[in-house]
């Protein structure tokens, strides 16, 4: 009998058998991320890492190791060429290493071809700046449950011929920066004539205005800015910002668990190469 | 002498839960199943008993299950859960940690009939899927049919699972009860008179209201401890015999489960509660014409709903999913010689709501103008014949269904709304479901069996998280929506050894699904209410395996090993490239190991050993940051496995004395005695996220470790 009870209690204390995951079985292949942009009356920024397997570390240590410095990146209007200069810092963004142009910048209705070429590999893509948002405005309406917020509504033109999807980001002067509104307006192409959407930043809990959520102050001053962008960035971004609008997890994103990613730049790279066109506007919030 | 007193012993035990106190089982002459068995007709009361080489002999019914051996195996927290024990089958996967869900042979969990005193529920889980719905004190007697099945059960492509209570006139008021640790339950029997009972239970959980504060106190983790969670259930019921041939009984039940997750507050959800139930109610009428004829007839409602509150960032956000089903089923069983005929009609209604969104945010969330209801009727004609001849039995059949989605429904089109007022077909779905079953028995002691047959289902539920809440949103077949299908083969050799006190079987199997769906993009689907009908992926699935089962019958010591080697795939042409791939309920070795031993009068002992390869994840390959925003970019769908699923559970139950007619007993179970790690859910958890730092680790959770319980339950009569 106490046989039975030792065994019973060396049962009981066994130690937790916790068995851990094994990530090495994945098959995991090194890709080029490009991420850049060429706006209109703008140079174009380009930004280059390698995706990181899942094993290593998810942190920003490991982005920053894996951020390509060294590649060769030229980008072409049709009729000129420009290698593109690496080793800028960009603290607007991360990772922080820029390239960027001084000859061409971009202009409405042009298409423009990006080359990349690192460590033996060349990746290649093409955008189209699209043309002005016609029609701009903007308007204040009260929010029902706060007086002193309000919503903001931006109101203008679409046509549908040009296939342009767009995006929002606002500056509030006490954030100081541009938060983004999560939302991919006319994402499935499908709008036409005049329309008006709320823009709804979604600012985090470290910004100074996070206890005012997607609303705006009254008597603030705020910067919008809309962009427009072209069918094949849409791909790219409705993903992106859908997801970001409905979860917003801890600004983690799962993306293309089905359904990857719609990248425009070619095999072994991945990301976007997005042209835009960009209309601030300065909004006091009534 | 002792044999044949043990084999007496086991042939009136193994009838019912109600039996183990009387010995006898009094069978109601007006059950219309009764006249397919044979009887012992003693002045109005009949004694039945199971062959005990059903095993060899049994028709496509399926497998009736010893509900009183189910409950003497160790429990989990003190509740006892015959349906969970189904999980120990062949056929039948692990489903995981605190999951309830029954994956058989490779298909989807909703791809079961649930039936309890005939009403479908729709979820039948507990807390998080730890328990299931059903209180064990009123589970009379469990059917599982896994294949061949018959012509007279439809509408889900995998299994049947019918539970019925008692309904038979007790003699003497009853009380059954129990006592556990996070919840207890009372149920009891009266006898009106000779001709009419009632019933009633109820059971409910204290985890909130006790066991959380008593941990709190206790210092255990704050953020586990402000989690709110409920259940509660009840039942009532009445068994009425109108005359000697005709009876009537009707049952109702409900359950509401309630949740609240304080470390969702974290993420802006504050305020949040989630509360699911179930309803189900009914009515049965059996009448006998004669020996050979009898009528069955039953009317029944059953209704799930899920509700989800939350207030994210200023707005609050409400997600429903509801799905009512009214139905009536007659069935003519008609005796003829060596033919046991079986025809009749099932006509239903249903009504879904398959997800509903309200909010009062400006978010371009639009606010829900009931496009997405899904109004529906069925008929169904059926007609089976069983017939015996020789050593063969031969069991074929033919369903013929008629779906119709009806309005109102409105197709939002880009071209043009297309509107369908109330009642309008909108869309028709015909279905001929042949059904086939063949037995042929080899000598007394082995027989072969082989088993083709045809499903269709109508109603579907998609999962949203693959454990826990049960988010599954209803979604019937409807214009964009087809209803899924099957064939199903099998083929299998029975053994018995020793008089029946040995069972052996091996069995094989080859399954199609068609029609399976999935959200394109899982999770944000709940997140919008624009027409989810149109963002399905649809594909296909197949699985095959083979079951292994030695089980002993007889003897102190009882209990019954199981093997499962299966493989289940499916092919979307939207995920993975096309490329077919496992299954996320994919496992393909499977063991349960179950042992009972009757060590005297007083005590006995039981033991369960489980183990499973690890179930199918998908995880991503790769990370990288664009736009600012950290994505995770996947490889091949589903490659990830999981790390194998074992545990091993041990129970005693000790028979105190009877007082003044209170028979009661002690429980005492361990759950995981070796205190297995069995993973519950893989998940990124956040170290830190400033402004452009970020640090996150991939974790997996486990939830339940070694759990000892004890429970007192009790009997009066």
């Amino acid at each position: 009998m106490k046989k039975i009870y030792y065994i019973f209690l060396l049962l009981i204390l066994l130690p937790s058998c916790r068995p851990d995951l094994n990530y090495e079985i994945r098959g995991y292949t090194e890709k080029i991320i490009v991420e850049g942009y060429i706006n209109n009356g703008e140079f174009a920024k380009v930004y280059l890492s390698l995706n990181v397997p899942l094993w290593k570390d998810i942190d920003s240590v490991t982005v920053l190791e894996n951020v390509i410095r060294t590649a060769k990146i030229s980008i072409s209007d049709g009729s000129k060429t420009e290698i593109l200069t690496g080793g800028f810092w960009d603290y607007s963004h991360f990772p922080p290493h820029l390239y960027k142009g001084f000859d061409i910048k971009g202009v409405a209705g042009r298409t423009y071809s990006l080359k990349v070429e690192y460590s033996g590999y060349s990746v290649e893509s093409q955008t189209t700046i699209p043309y002005p948002i016609d029609s701009l405005s903007f308007t204040t309406s009260d929010l029902s449950t706060n007086d002193s917020l309000q919503i903001l509504t931006a109101t203008f033109y679409i046509d549908p011929a040009r296939k342009n999807s767009y995006r929002a980001f606002t500056k509030k002067k006490k954030d100081g920066y541009y938060i983004e509104t999560p939302i991919l307006y006319n994402a499935d192409l499908s709008l036409s004539g005049m329309n008006s959407f709320n823009i709804s930043p979604k600012p985090s809990e470290k910004d100074s205005s996070y206890s005012e959520g997607s609303y705006f102050a009254k008597g603030d001053t705020v910067l919008v800015k809309l962009c427009a962008i072209d069918s094949t960035s849409t791909q790219f971004f409705k993903a992106l910002t859908l997801f970001s609008t409905t979860v917003g997890v801890g600004d983690l994103y799962f993306i293309g668990e089905k359904d990857a990613l719609k990248s425009n730049i070619t095999s072994p790279g991945f990301g976007i190469w997005s042209g835009g066109n960009i209309q601030t506007r300065t909004v006091i919030i009534q | 002498m002792k044999q044949i007193f043990l084999t007496l012993i086991l042939f009136v035990a193994i009838q019912s839960i109600v039996a183990q106190d009387k010995h006898i089982l009094i069978k109601d002459s007006t059950d219309s199943k009764s006249i397919t068995k044979k009887t012992f007709d003693i002045s109005e009361v009949e004694v039945t008993a199971k062959l005990n080489d059903a095993n060899l002999k049994s028709g496509s019914t399926g497998l009736t299950i010893n509900v009183k051996q189910l409950k003497e195996l160790p429990k989990f927290v003190g509740e006892s859960d015959p349906y969970k024990a189904l999980q120990y089958m062949g056929g039948v996967s692990q489903a995981g940690e605190a999951n309830s869900g029954l994956y058989v042979r490779g298909g989807n969990n909703d791809q079961n009939l649930i039936l309890f005193n005939g009403s479908a529920i729709q979820n039948p889980t507990h807390v998080l899927g730890m328990f299931s719905v059903f209180n064990p004190d009123l589970v009379g007697e469990m059917r599982f049919i896994k294949s061949g099945m018959p012509a007279e059960y439809g509408g889900r492509l995998s299994s049947i699972v019918e539970i019925s209570t008692d309904q038979r006139i007790p003699d003497s008021l009853k009380l059954n009860g129990s006592i556990g640790l996070i919840s207890s339950r009372i149920s009891t029997q009266i006898p009106i008179n000779s001709r009419f009972s009632v019933y009633g239970s109820w059971r409910g959980s204290y985890i909130s209201s006790i066991i959380l504060p008593l941990l709190a106190k206790a210092g255990i983790d704050s953020l586990l401890t402000q989690n709110k969670y409920e259940f509660w259930d009840a039942n009532a019921g009445f068994n009425l015999r109108l005359s000697s041939k005709t009876k009537l009984n009707g049952h109702f039940y409900t359950g509401k489960d309630e949740l609240g997750i304080h470390e969702l507050k974290k993420y802006e959800m504050k305020e949040n509660k989630t509360f699911w139930n179930n309803t189900a109610a009914g009515l049965q009428l059996n009448h006998i014409f004669n020996e050979n004829f009898s009528l069955n007839q039953q009317l029944n409602y059953s209704k799930f709903h899920i509700q989800s509150t939350f207030e994210w960032f200023d707005s609050k956000q409400e997600l429903q999913s509801q799905f009512e089903n009214f139905s009536y089923k007659a069935d003519f069983l008609n005796l003829t010689g060596k033919h046991k005929l079986k025809y009749g009609t099932e006509l239903s209604y249903n009504a879904a709501v398959p997800h509903f969104i309200r909010n009062d945010s400006i978010l371009p969330i639009e606010i829900n103008d009931e496009r997405n209801n899904i109004n529906s009727t069925q008929a169904t004609l059926f007609f089976r014949d069983e017939y015996s001849f020789c050593k063969w039995q031969i069991n074929a059949g033919l369903r013929l269904n008629l779906y119709a989605h009806i309005g109102p429904y409105t197709d939002f089109d880009d071209n043009g709304d297309v509107a369908y007022a109330k009642n309008k077909i909108v869309k028709t779905y015909w279905g001929l479901e042949p059904r086939f079953y063949s037995r042929y028995l080899l000598n007394s002691e082995s027989s072969l069996k082989f088993a083709a047959t045809r499903h269709i289902q109508y109603i579907n539920q998609i999962p949203v998280f693959s454990f826990g809440v049960p988010t599954d949103l209803q979604i019937p077949a409807s214009l964009y929506v087809q209803p899924q299908g099957s064939w199903h083969f099998s083929g299998g050799f029975f053994r018995n050894f020793r008089s029946n006190t040995w069972e052996t079987s091996m069995e094989v199997y080859y399954k199609t699904l068609e029609n399976q769906l999935e959200f394109k993009n899982g999770i944000e689907a709940t997140f919008t209410n624009s027409m989810f009908e149109k963002n399905l992926l649809v594909g296909k699935g197949w699985t095959y395996g083979a079951e292994w089962k030695l089980s002993k019958n007889l003897g102190k010591f009882t209990g019954w090993i199981s093997y499962n080697l299966a493989w289940s795939y499916r092919q979307f042409d939207q995920i993975n490239k096309g490329i077919p791939f496992l299954a996320r309920n994919d496992r393909r070795h499977d063991i349960s190991v179950v042992g009972l031993y009757q060590l005297n009068d007083n005590w006995n002992f039981s033991s369960v050993f489980v183990y499973a390869t690890g179930s199918r994840l998908n995880l991503p390959v790769s990370w990288y940051v664009v736009d600012n925003k950290l994505i995770f970019e996947y490889g091949k769908y589903n490659a990830f496995e999981l790390p194998a699923y074992h545990r091993l559970d041990i129970s005693a139950n000790y028979k105190l004395k009877p007082k003044r007619g209170l028979k009661s007993e002690l429980n005492f179970s361990i759950y995981n005695v070796y205190n297995r790690a069995n993973p519950f859910q893989v998940y990124f958890s956040k170290k830190s996220f400033e402004s452009n730092k970020f640090n996150f680790h991939l974790s997996m959770a486990y939830l339940l470790p070694i759990i000892p319980s004890v429970s007192w339950t009790f009997h009066l009569n």
